[in-house]
């Protein structure tokens, strides 16, 4: 099709190509996963080696004076690291990325209903990288009071210097504008734009889980919005929403606990959505790698949407400790423990699409086999912060840290280079190395179980969290060899990520040619041959099968029939 | 220096070995600190039973993947079979399935949990023999506050050196406002250390100074947050006597890692022996600031419910 | 294989092919995000409200609570203006429609400078965001709905613009989006005025 000359400009930067636009998230997630990971490796560092200056090959003369990091250095850190790997690294790469590049050609629209929309919504996001990178040469530095910014150690009462609170702050609104856009665009084109003979439940559950998140998006980033617009206030306006004057209950007036309320009313969403679409694209690997149906596709589809409803009403068991009244714990620990049993079902239909199938161990279902592994352990121990009394000892101790790294990057990054590795060929129209994935999958898969079962059992020892130096304490002094062991574990699995790296930049640049569907998928974005022309489609197709059509008796000269394929006619 | 690393990773090593003699599936293969309190052996008993369970199920999990991985891995003449899994037979055994892990797991530690809130932990004690303590938390240490022989707490005396204190007939002085306090100067007021005696309940209200700060004992296994604006309370109670340690379990800034503080668990009568030589940490009069809130800290105890 | 014949043969620019109700519905969503903002905002408002336990209206009696049912004269009546606008729109009146989006446009930033007036004489009297919590509240909340009454005037400004460009009739249904957000603004002013005002 004839499209008019665009510029480069237009055809690369200012794009409204939703492929582009997709492609240009890639990049910005893939810059800030690697970003935040090098935190990743300087936290490990301190916590094992507290007296060391942080060595050269990280950086550490050029980045602290002498290579000591100091607490300050320390505390921001780890509010950065988890910042950016959640807002920067996360959302860009599964719902910025692979929603945009995933969602039109999977159900067979030639872009997403509002291309401007689109593109805007990547370049706010841009800006709010800007500004976040900007707060690192600030002169007091960049934030420090956690990735949750409770007040009032938030707010100007907590001490922290400089502007660094207040970037942050307006970092974190910036991206959310830019996810609401993103949100208005994936519901509305989900809902408007699939190709006829699409119902709900002939979509890929990839599409469910991008099209789940994106209503938790859209209902929930509003609610942090709000609360950053307060906060934002007490820093900037000497407004006092979360600041209280007294130091004993009496005439209230701001009240800090009302943050934590509004932050986790977002905030436990917040981890579903991050979730959500990594539960739907290892439905659909799985189906593809087996080569058969996805087991109970619409109870796993139904359990999904379960617990998108059940998550808006659990966030207290983020609070146990807070003192909430004894009713509204045991409220709240009720209602987060029903969450088990959509979760144990859809898990059950993950095993159940492996069970009978035909396993071909591509990378990409590598990956998905891992997800469910880690999701596994992950969602499991999750009951113990689930139970009001476990977590009254587990609260703030490594053991959150190793249960949310378990389930959120461990889960997320997993299934992130899983959905990498699958639509790399359709993406780039290139192979990537086969032999170099399987290598980065293992020297990732168990460096990253040694890193983070080992959290736990620090929590459980009761290594508590956000310390610059655990030898302060004598009750910690035994977990010396541990940390050490972790941090060791944790630079390996720093440096498989090299493999990836090389892999990926290679396979772009010298790779061999793809074929149009080298995984034998039945989706609708493997009909169509890379580099994919604007519009995607030559003419809308028209869709008669489910997404997992795979080893079906009346298909008999393969294993696999598309979906805008009619089956065969009995003969 | 890397004979410092080999040594600590090997110990780490034969630690992890260790773990088939812990009890209870010991799948976090490091103790916790040693617990001496009364009631701190439930939580431990919901996170083993806990830890039983989930090994039993993951372990399942693991022997189906592996089994799954071996004998449907693809090869020449095998075929997969097309079953979508949405038949009722299907749908039944997977509903029954995650309700089998709901009602073994957490229907159990829920009525584990709700069992021990309300015998235990949501359970104040009352009566003479409670030792009653208030907490403030500032950045980076921790203040405590004894009600000294009148057994009552109040904000810090200032009846010494300011002229606008009157004394009432009940021998408790109102202040320049009108408020009326009763006498306040037999508190005790210390920082950083603790005491209490073993045996006998321990009630905290707690409340910061500035931020929010959280009162974590290891070795009792309770945390309690101390949000600005209002007072929390917890209760606990030693089974021996030591010295244990205060951590602050909530990031408060740049020494939080520092924010330790010491609980000395003695006997009764040691303990009151302690209680008597205490000096009374009132303000003085060379440094005495009215406006330095630090000086008035302290409140009427609240009635707990 | 077949292929059902729609009405669109040949990809054209994807903006070009989507129906009213399409973007109706993307803007309902962004909608309810701001319904979501406001309503958390409204509910920190309330529990502040009831936790300090004592509050008052802002400029209660005197000349500013005047002034602020004048505002919400104004804004009500760029609503109506705007309803006079559309009708012309639909009637193919262009030049009509244009003045009249003017003339609520020109209402809008009255209802703005207004706001703002009301703000100098509230802080002459004393009353300030950092006063008191009432002070945080009221010019948290009208402070957001002005930034929001700004992003109306942009679409008010947009419409116009392209209406120009193009004719009336490409742009019929943007012209209902518009008159959408704007009615949304101010049924979301009447809310906040009850709740700052009048509760």
């Amino acid at each position: 099709m004839t499209h008019k000359e665009q510029s480069f400009i237009s055809k690369y930067i200012f794009s409204t190509d939703h492929k582009v636009i997709g492609k240009q998230f890639l990049w910005m997630g893939l810059f800030f996963l690697f970003f935040g990971g090098f935190q990743a490796m300087l936290i490990r560092w301190q916590l094992s080696y507290p007296d060391l200056a942080v060595p050269v090959w990280l950086l550490g003369n050029f980045l602290f004076e002498g290579g000591r990091m100091t607490s300050d250095h320390y505390n921001q850190l780890i509010t950065m690291h988890g910042t950016i790997m959640i807002f920067w690294a996360i959302t860009p790469l599964l719902i910025g990325a692979f929603g945009n590049f995933v969602i039109p050609l999977q159900i067979g629209a030639p872009d997403m209903v509002f291309p401007k929309l689109n593109m805007f919504s990547f370049w706010t996001f841009f800006l709010s990288g800007v500004v976040l990178v900007a707060s690192y040469f600030l002169p007091g530095g960049t934030a420090a009071a956690g990735w949750t910014s409770y007040p009032p150690l938030s707010t100007p009462v907590g001490g922290i210097p400089g502007l660094g609170q207040v970037f942050w702050t307006l970092s974190i609104t910036l991206m959310g504008a830019a996810t609401m856009m993103g949100a208005i665009n994936y519901i509305t084109t989900i809902i408007r734009s699939r190709a006829p003979g699409m119902g709900y439940f002939k979509m890929p559950l990839t599409i469910w889980g991008l099209f789940l998140t994106s209503i938790l998006n859209a209902i929930f980033v509003p609610v942090i919005a709000a609360g950053l617009i307060l906060l934002l206030l007490d820093l900037v306006l000497g407004t006092q929403f979360f600041i209280t004057s007294s130091i004993v209950a009496g005439i209230k007036e701001g009240d800090p606990l009302l943050y934590q309320h509004v932050f986790w009313i977002f905030g436990h969403p917040e981890v579903y959505i991050l979730i959500l679409p990594v539960w739907g694209v290892v439905s659909d690997l799985l189906s593809v790698f087996s080569r058969k149906p996805a087991f109970g596709y619409k109870v796993t589809a139904i359990c999904m949407c379960t617990i998108v409803a059940l998550s808006s009403i659990v966030w207290g068991h983020h609070m146990y400790t807070t003192g909430m009244s004894p009713l509204l714990g045991k409220a709240f620990m009720f209602l987060t423990l029903l969450i088990s049993i959509p979760s144990s079902i859809f898990f059950l239909n993950w095993l159940g699409t492996l069970w009978r199938g035909n396993l071909k161990f591509e990378p990409p279902m590598l990956f998905a086999i891992a997800v469910l592994w880690v999701f596994g352990l992950g969602g499991l121990t999750g009951l113990y912060n689930a139970t009001v009394t476990s977590d009254i000892y587990l609260h703030d101790t490594m053991f959150v840290v190793g249960h949310f790294h378990y389930t959120m990057a461990a889960s997320v990054l997993l299934g992130g280079l899983a959905a990498i590795y699958f639509w790399f060929p359709k993406m780039f129209g290139k192979s990537m190395n086969p032999l170099l994935g399987k290598l980065h999958f293992w020297a990732s898969f168990i460096p990253l179980n040694l890193v983070f079962f080992n959290m736990m059992v620090m929590g459980y020892a009761g290594h508590h969290r956000r310390i610059f130096n655990p030898m302060e304490y004598e009750f910690l002094k035994p977990l010396a060899g541990l940390n050490e062991f972790v941090t060791i574990m944790a630079i390996i699995l720093g440096a498989a990520q090299f493999i990836f790296v090389f892999n990926f930049i290679y396979s772009m640049a010298k790779g061999k040619k793809a074929e149009v569907n080298p995984w034998n998928a039945a989706t609708l974005e493997w009909t169509v041959e890379a580099p994919i022309p604007h519009g995607n489609f030559a003419a809308v197709p028209t869709v008669y099968n489910g997404p997992h059509e795979y080893s079906h008796p009346k298909v008999t000269d393969r294993d696999w029939i598309a979906q805008s394929e009619p089956l065969p006619v009995e003969g | 220096m890397r004979r410092i690393i080999t040594r600590n990773w090997i110990s780490g090593i034969t630690k992890k070995l260790q773990w088939f003699k812990r009890g209870a599936w010991g799948i976090w293969f490091i103790d916790p600190p040693k617990d001496v309190s009364l009631d701190g052996h439930r939580i431990d008993s919901v996170i083993q039973y806990t830890d039983t369970v989930i090994t039993i199920y993951f372990g399942i999990v693991v022997l189906a993947l592996i089994y799954f991985i071996f004998k449907y891995r693809t090869r020449p003449g095998h075929k997969a079979v097309y079953d979508k899994g949405n038949s009722k037979k299907h749908v039944a055994i997977t509903v029954a399935m995650g309700l089998l892990v709901f009602f073994s797991i957490d229907v159990v530690i829920e009525t584990m949990s709700f069992r021990d809130l309300k015998e235990a932990f949501w359970n104040f004690p009352k009566g003479d023999d409670v030792v009653r303590i208030e907490v403030m938390p500032q950045q980076y240490e921790w203040n405590f506050r004894y009600p000294g022989d009148d057994d009552r707490f109040g904000p810090e005396s200032f009846s010494d050196m300011n002229s606008d204190e009157v004394w009432d007939e009940d021998e408790s002085f109102i202040d320049a406002n009108g408020n009326g306090y009763w006498d306040p100067s037999d508190d005790i007021v210390l920082m950083s250390e603790m005491h209490i005696p073993v045996n006998r309940p321990v009630v905290i209200q707690i409340a910061p100074y500035d931020v929010i700060h959280s009162f974590f004992l290891p070795n009792f296994r309770v945390k309690i947050d101390a949000t600005p604006g209002m007072v929390n309370a917890m209760w606990f109670q030693a089974k021996e006597t030591g010295v244990f340690e205060i951590a602050c379990a909530e990031l408060c800034g740049n020494s939080h890692y520092m924010m330790k503080g010491k609980l000395v668990v003695e006997s009764e009568e040691d303990y009151n022996k302690w209680l008597r030589s205490q000096e009374i940490e009132g303000p003085r009069d060379d440094w005495y600031d009215p406006d330095y809130g630090l000086f008035h800290w302290g409140w009427e105890w609240k009635e707990v419910i | 294989m077949s292929t059902r014949t729609l009405a669109v043969q040949q990809p054209i620019e994807p903006s070009k092919t989507k129906d009213e109700f399409t973007s109706y519905l993307g803007l309902l969503i962004g909608l309810a995000s701001i319904t979501m903002l406001f309503v958390t905002l409204l509910i920190s408002y309330s529990i502040l409200r009831i936790q300090a336990g004592y509050w008052f209206v802002p400029g209660e009696g005197s000349f500013p609570m005047k002034l602020a049912i004048i505002n919400t004269v104004i804004l009500l009546g760029s609503s109506g203006t705007w309803i006079v606008a559309s009708k012309n729109a639909s009637n193919a009146k262009s030049s009509a429609f244009r003045k009249w989006t003017l003339v609520t446009m020109v209402l809008g930033v009255l209802f703005l400078i207004s706001q703002i007036v009301l703000w100098k004489i509230l802080i002459t009297k004393g009353f300030t965001a950092q006063s008191s919590i009432v002070g945080s509240v009221f010019y948290m909340l009208t402070g957001v709905h002005g930034v929001h009454i700004i992003a109306g005037l942009a679409a008010l400004v947009w419409i116009v613009v392209k209406v120009k460009q193009d004719n009336l009739e490409l742009n019929q249904g943007r012209v209902k989006l518009v008159g959408l957000f704007w009615h949304f603004l101010d049924i979301l002013w009447i809310c906040l005025f009850i709740a700052i005002f009048l509760i």
